[in-house]
């Protein structure tokens, strides 16, 4: 008896040890029926993975759609995704520094220049990929705009220093090559895309005071959209699309940190403040009429929500430069509201347009949105995942870059986990606007990702 | 987990009241009884008794990610909660008692990396509970007996702040009072009867430490190393049972616990430094009942196998289910036996198994004040215990 009891312990202590782990059903991940074989994505900034006003083959790996090839991975396409990347150094980016206690941000001068490049024209990187083409499954080109999407030699090292140049296109292509993006991205054969455009037009807008260029109208940008999607969904001579894809639709003007950039007339208080002259006033130049930029300029006294551009910061207040009727703002160095009002609405219609082109029977069900107006809404009122903090504050809110208008690592991850969720929804026959490809693809850990160098 | 039962107890206080799936508090074979019924104490057979015992509890938690579909397990840890007991009689109706023990407690630890690591890491609480008896006959079949409870407590709880990538530690030990007491019954020789009230014990942590590491140097002085507050209540329990003896080798025993978990309403940090955002976390746990039966069943003089079943209920909500602690409702298994090696030396043996309900965490992730990461988790519970009673 004794013998037994000595054995009762001994035999219930190597059941412990070999007490497996509570089983879990593996979860039902699948692609659905895409052929994820060769996916490409299309794009500017943030596409390229352009964050800190600068692009490195860090910040590349970091960019959403390399993200989202890796998921894709899981499905059978490539684990490797082939971004034309830096051999070297990337292009300057800005850094955080922390001047008299407050963070300071440096080298933005770069940037500023590049979101000027339609006016002044840029100079080539000298930085060309020199890899196979006909291999590169990111396409994203920063300060691509969408009325250059047909421009030939937009990537021509002839063309540097004129408007009809993009130094981030010239570095992907072969030299002297005088294809337009279009061209290119129609012999890059993708089974599957991602495409995001407008950020630029945008972006350069709001940095250079609408001073830069045109927003394209309405119907320029529905035509460029579909000659873009005619080809990378390779459309049939029946009308029908053949490739799938997702299309990404625009943030809000207010979802830009620089919305909440102290005001011309926060500003004005400040100045009255330190001078001690209470009369004192900003005037600045604005436009007559939004859309007919002939009928020429008023001269106003600033008003909540005009903005200083760059530009203007510098200038501002040189010999009195901005405080007196006789010497305004110039257009170039102020964003006012009433342009802000302008983008608001073009934007607005951008997305209704987007909308339209899934909803049109060529495209429906093939090309699917993901929703960023939605995303970067919610983000806006700040979001937590899984125990960490964000929302769209300059610097501290961990989506937003240094240049406050593309997104760190982190803020690219939330995208490609929007893309994810916008292909997860179920197909949708009836309404196509909100149709997904019903796959069951995991997303990311956002955390995962590089958190903002503070 | 460590916690055995529901929220962080830890019901394995004693071998015989294991084997018997938890149902002691209207029964009295030991010292244990100082414990599980104060009243008990005073109707042991005459002598005096000592009883020590650990249990070694290994759980098993799986947690499978409701976002990344990936799957985390949690470090396996093995705890062992162990007791002392005492019943000395001071005279023919006065019994003194001592029990030493650890009522809750609670170990979850993670990979430092895994998804949820700015939710929780690690958190480890461990209480020890002292508690003097005295028990009073005052007929030969009822009695009453109560004792007095010092607790003291050991805290560790480690997260990373993901926006940072920092890490935070905090520990801190702390100590309340409380009490214990119990009346005991019996309605004949077969039936006999058992209320116990153990108090809530409050405890204030007012010098916790708090540790930060990897801070980045423009964020040093919003994290500094420094003290912090907090408060935890240990809630009560109610206990009321009856055993009945079926015949002379056989015996049953019912129990219903109500444990006031409700009581636990959030969990909050409270930084010396004002510039170090203070740490909120609602709890918002529900009073918990638990019902148990078990049998014994006398084979000889010296030998007596023991068997058991409970079922637990969580206090733990929907949508508080956390990897601090993703606590489900439990069933439970238990055998046991008790064999003496002597006049005065009994051994006891006890074996539990237990499973948790799944639960499912969900997440808003607008919801900003509510860390949390959302999954499904799955847990299993086995426990052997060995115990050693004394005579004398």
């Amino acid at each position: 008896m004794k013998r037994f009891l000595y054995l009762i312990p001994g035999l219930a202590l190597s059941v412990l040890a070999v007490s497996c782990q509570p089983d879990i059903e593996a979860p039902d991940t699948n692609s659905a029926d895409l052929n994820l074989t060769r996916y490409v994505a299309y794009g500017d900034y943030i596409t390229a993975g352009f964050m800190n006003g600068g692009l490195s083959r860090e910040s590349q790996q970091n960019a959403y759609p390399a993200i989202l090839a890796k998921q894709f991975a899981l499905f059978g396409a490539p684990a490797t995704f082939e971004q034309p990347y830096f051999s070297g150094e990337g292009t300057p980016m800005m850094t955080l520094a922390s001047e008299n206690g407050a963070p300071a941000i440096r080298n933005s001068e770069e940037f500023v220049k590049l979101t000027l490049a339609e006016c002044t024209g840029l100079p080539s990187l000298n930085k060309p990929y020199g890899g196979d083409l006909a291999k590169v499954q990111n396409f994203g080109v920063p300060a691509l705009k969408i009325k250059q999407l047909k421009t030939p030699g937009l990537g021509n090292s002839a063309n540097q220093n004129t408007a009809g140049f993009n130094p981030y296109f010239e570095r992907i292509l072969p030299a002297s090559d005088n294809r337009s993006y279009l061209e290119v991205a129609g012999t890059s054969n993708p089974t599957f895309f991602t495409a995001w455009f407008g950020m630029s037009d945008v972006i350069s807008y709001i940095m250079s005071g609408a001073a830069c260029g045109t927003l394209p109208e309405e119907a320029e940008f529905t035509t460029e959209m579909n000659s873009l999607l005619d080809n990378l969904t390779k459309r049939q001579p029946n009308g029908k699309a053949e490739r799938k894809g997702v299309i990404l639709n625009l943030p809000s003007y207010e979802d830009f940190p620089i919305a909440y950039a102290p005001d011309l007339v926060k500003i004005q208080d400040d100045l009255r403040k330190q001078t001690g002259n209470s009369n004192l006033t900003i005037w600045v130049k604005v436009l007559k009429n939004m859309n007919v930029p002939s009928q020429g300029v008023d001269t106003v006294v600033v008003v909540a929500k005009d903005i200083l551009t760059p530009k203007g910061r510098t200038t501002i207040g040189v010999q009195g430069h901005g405080l007196s009727k006789q010497h305004p703002l110039n257009s170039d160095e102020v964003l006012n509201y009433k342009e802000i009002q302008h983008l608001t609405a073009r934007m607005n219609r951008y997305n209704v347009k987007i909308t339209d082109i899934v909803k049109n029977p060529a495209f429906a069900n093939m090309v699917i949105v993901a929703d960023m107006k939605q995303l970067f809404g919610t983000l806006r009122n700040g979001v937590i995942y899984n125990g960490v903090k964000y929302d769209l504050s300059p610097v501290k809110g961990g989506v937003f870059s240094l240049d406050n208008f593309t997104l760190t690592p982190r803020g690219q991850a939330i995208v490609a986990n929007k893309i994810i969720q916008a292909m997860n929804q179920e197909v949708l026959p009836k309404s196509p606007q909100f149709s997904g490809f019903g796959t069951k693809i995991p997303e990311v850990n956002v955390n995962d990702y590089p958190a903002m160098g503070l | 987990m460590l916690a055995q039962a529901g929220g962080f107890q830890v019901n394995t206080q004693g071998q015989k009241a294991l084997g018997m799936g938890g149902a002691f508090s209207a029964y009295n074979k030991d010292a244990s009884a100082a414990y599980y019924n104060p009243g008990a104490l005073s109707m042991l057979d005459s002598g005096r008794y000592i009883s020590v015992g650990s249990t070694f509890l290994m759980p098993k938690t799986t947690f499978l990610s409701a976002n990344t579909a990936t799957v985390s397990e949690m470090e396996s840890q093995v705890f062992f909660p162990s007791y002392l007991y005492a019943a000395i009689p001071v005279s023919k109706r006065i019994t003194a008692g001592l029990s030493v023990n650890s009522p809750y407690g609670l170990g979850t630890k993670w990979e430092d990396n895994w998804e949820g690591r700015s939710v929780s890491q690690e958190v480890n609480l461990k209480t020890f509970y002292v508690q003097p008896t005295l028990s009073y006959r005052i007929t030969d079949n009822f009695s009453a007996g109560a004792g007095l409870v010092y607790a003291y407590g050991d805290v560790l709880v480690r997260r990373q702040i993901g926006e940072i990538n920092s890490n935070a530690k905090l520990t801190g030990t702390a100590s309340g009072f409380g009490f214990n007491a119990g009346v005991f019954g019996k309605i004949q020789d077969e039936l006999s009867f058992g209320i116990t009230y153990r108090s809530n014990v409050n405890f204030n942590l007012d010098k916790g430490k708090a540790t930060f590491t990897n801070v980045p140097a423009s964020l040093s002085s919003q994290f500094p190393n420094q003290n912090f507050k907090s408060t935890l209540e240990l809630p009560s329990t109610l206990s009321v049972g009856f055993t009945n003896r079926i015949n002379q080798k056989i015996l049953v025993a019912f129990e219903f616990n109500l444990t006031g978990w409700s009581s636990y309403d959030s969990l909050n940090f409270n930084f010396e430094n004002a510039a170090t955002p203070d740490s909120r976390a609602g709890r918002k746990y529900e009073d918990a009942m638990a019902f148990r039966v078990g049998t014994e069943y006398g084979h000889s003089d010296n030998l007596a196998f023991r068997a058991g079943l409970f079922y637990d209920e969580t206090p733990v909500r929907d949508e508080y289910i956390s990897p601090e602690l993703p606590d489900g409702s439990r069933i439970g298994l238990t055998a046991g036996l008790s064999y003496k090696l002597s006049e005065r030396f009994e051994l006891d043996a006890a074996y539990l198994f237990e499973k948790v309900a799944e639960r499912n965490a969900v997440t808003d992730i607008t919801k900003t004040n509510v860390a949390n990461v959302a999954g499904k988790y799955r847990t299993l519970v086995n426990g052997v215990g060995l115990g050693l009673n004394y005579k004398f």
